[in-house]
């Protein structure tokens, strides 16, 4: 019944790129990773051989759980258009669970916004979903993903606030790490990211 | 009459240590996480990036105990 080996433990990270939501993207991958769960993304290959649109949809039917932030709802300042990717996606796997085979219908989802029932203003169609709010901020964020897969979980697990803490001593030891790669923060891949966070756990469990 | 040994007692991969050295970091062994690998293809070796890690976490120790 498994779709891919790894499936159950897959998270997809549905969420904008930009420079302002990296501390909240990067947030999101920690409390992925610290809860025993894997995080996956567009992000994660660089291969221009293979379609964004291709890409997003292997991603999204290899992973039985989804983060979808939509608070990114603001115009662009150079189009003063906003950005569907986002929803888009989100609607992506809302289709995978609905049409696709047994494996696929576990799928199950969070929607993260700014503030509760904002999205009711311009998505309403999801009214009934599980969506929670971080005001931005990036320990509400880690407080809502922590407990989410606690609940999908059966593995013990550390409380949020241990999460917490455990992600700000991160945050206090990545520029020395990045010293040491030579490089900037704003630098480090996705690959970079998860392969120096998972050495960070790894060695803070020991 | 053949002696036994005492049955092996302990916490899961610590059997035969106390409670107290089954636990590091203050983290009890039942709420250590079965880490997931990291993703793609990092842009320096993973033992470059374990060195690295290693170094801080043993900066961070001499800081808290100078002994």
């Amino acid at each position: 019944m498994q779709a891919v080996p790894g499936y159950d433990k897959n998270v997809f990270v549905n969420c904008p790129f930009d420079q302002e939501y990296a501390p909240l993207f990067h947030a999101i991958v920690f409390a992925v990773y610290s809860a025993g769960f894997k995080p996956r993304s567009a992000l994660e290959i660089a291969d221009s051989s293979e379609l964004r649109m291709e890409k997003i949809l292997r991603i999204i039917k290899e992973c039985r759980y989804s983060i979808h932030d939509i608070s990114r709802t603001e115009l662009s300042v150079v189009t003063q258009l906003p950005r569907f990717n986002m929803p888009f996606e989100l609607g992506l796997f809302i289709g995978a669970k609905a049409y696709g085979n047994t494996a696929q219908r576990l799928k199950r989802a969070i929607v993260l916004d700014r503030e509760p029932f904002r999205y009711q203003q311009y998505l309403s169609d999801i009214s009934g979903q599980d969506i929670e709010a971080h005001q931005g901020k990036v320990d509400q964020v880690i407080v809502r993903v922590r407990n989410w897969l606690k609940s999908l979980s059966k593995d013990h697990m550390t409380g949020a606030s241990h999460f917490i803490q455990k992600y700000h001593e991160f945050r206090t030891d990545l520029p020395e790490l990045c010293q040491k790669f030579k490089c900037l923060e704003s630098e480090l891949t996705f690959a970079d990211l998860t392969a120096i966070m998972t050495e960070w756990l790894t060695l803070y469990q020991q | 009459m053949a002696v036994k040994s005492k049955p092996m007692v302990g916490y899961g991969n610590h059997k035969g240590k106390s409670r107290k050295s089954a636990k590091v970091n203050g983290l009890h062994p039942v709420l250590k996480v079965k880490l997931a690998k990291a993703v793609g293809k990092p842009s320096f070796p993973i033992k470059k990036i374990r060195e690295a890690v290693r170094a801080v976490f043993a900066a961070k120790q001499q800081v808290v105990s100078p002994k």
